[in-house]
């Protein structure tokens, strides 16, 4: 049947073409009784419905991971341009907040000892984001 | 350029998974076997082929056009993404599982991992081939052997002396022996 000079693969593929087309031509009603008695005519429609399954959430995780993509590159542009804080005056900003008793601070962040460098400037830009300090404090 | 009524004569993203939703089992079954059908021989899975096709309608990089069953539409993509895979691997013997991804991170055809190498996928196709050469008789042989030469489905009826009728229901007995052979 086969000719040396033709891919096994491609001559597989054409007889694959004939099924199909036995296949999509078989009335519904006649492939339901063979797949009553067919396990694997069975089995062939629950791996095509789990393939679906799987594709719909395999492309909703891959529009998560842009999403947080674009965030997070987002984020990285917007921080420099309008928070160039360095720690040491993140730390004075806070302190300056402290002894005034600021409400706006947490306990936690009134405590400077016990927060980061990159805690304090955290701090500062999202009091800053938010409208609660000004820039120029 | 693409005009709005061309837009309208494709399926929007939801309108294919609504379709999808209402698929009878039979056409979860014809849909299964015809991804099977496809990967005969070959070091790719039946799931994996329909799992891409899928993905590309998901991400409406394939669109369905409107009034064409969505299951023959999954059918057409299967069919051209193993078309593209056997140019793949017949035009480099030693292409095993190099992944280049398309620039925008979308699933592409490279992203089917062979299960095996292709001198070996070659020598599981040649097998199988002699395997059906063993199980067809008169009539069925022909056909496929017609078939191979790319005769049409009318042609061949004319070359092995078959009626319509008589044509299908060779078809089915040769579908229905290959898939006693591939359990």
């Amino acid at each position: 049947m086969t000719a040396d000079t033709n891919d096994p693969r491609v001559e597989l593929n054409k007889i694959a073409k004939l099924l199909v087309e036995d296949l999509f031509n078989t009335p519904d009603a006649e492939l339901l009784q063979e797949a009553a008695k067919d396990e694997s005519l069975k089995q062939a429609g629950i791996t095509a419905k789990n393939a679906y399954q799987n594709a719909i959430q395999a492309v909703g995780a891959k529009r998560l991971q842009a999403a947080r993509t674009a965030m997070k590159s987002a984020n990285n542009q917007a921080l420099p341009e309008t928070h160039p804080i360095d720690a040491n005056i993140a730390r004075k900003i806070i302190a300056k907040l402290t002894a005034a008793n600021d409400s706006r601070l947490t306990l936690a962040a009134r405590n400077l000892n016990n927060i980061s460098d990159e805690d304090a400037i955290e701090l500062v830009v999202e009091l800053v984001e938010l409208g609660a300090i000004d820039k120029d404090i | 350029m693409i005009t709005t009524e061309k837009i309208r004569d494709v399926l929007s993203v939801d309108e294919f998974k609504e379709n999808l939703s209402s698929l009878t089992e039979v056409k979860w079954i014809k849909l299964g076997k015809s991804a099977e059908y496809l990967c005969m021989g070959l070091a790719i899975e039946g799931q994996d082929i329909l799992n891409l096709a899928f993905c590309k309608a998901l991400e409406g990089k394939r669109k369905c056009p409107r009034g064409l069953p969505v299951e023959i539409f999954i059918y057409g993509a299967m069919k051209s993404l193993v078309d593209a895979y056997l140019k793949n691997r017949k035009r480099d013997p030693l292409h095993l599982t190099a992944k280049v991804l398309e620039e925008d991170g979308s699933l592409d055809i490279d992203d089917l991992q062979p299960n095996i190498d292709t001198p070996e996928e070659i020598l599981k196709a040649k097998q199988t081939l002699e395997e059906i050469d063993q199980t067809l008789k008169d009539d069925e042989a022909m056909v496929v052997m017609a078939q191979l030469d790319e005769y049409s489905p009318q042609q061949i009826q004319e070359t092995v002396g078959l009626t319509p009728t008589q044509y299908a229901s060779t078809l089915r007995a040769i579908r229905r022996k290959l898939d006693k052979l591939a359990k």
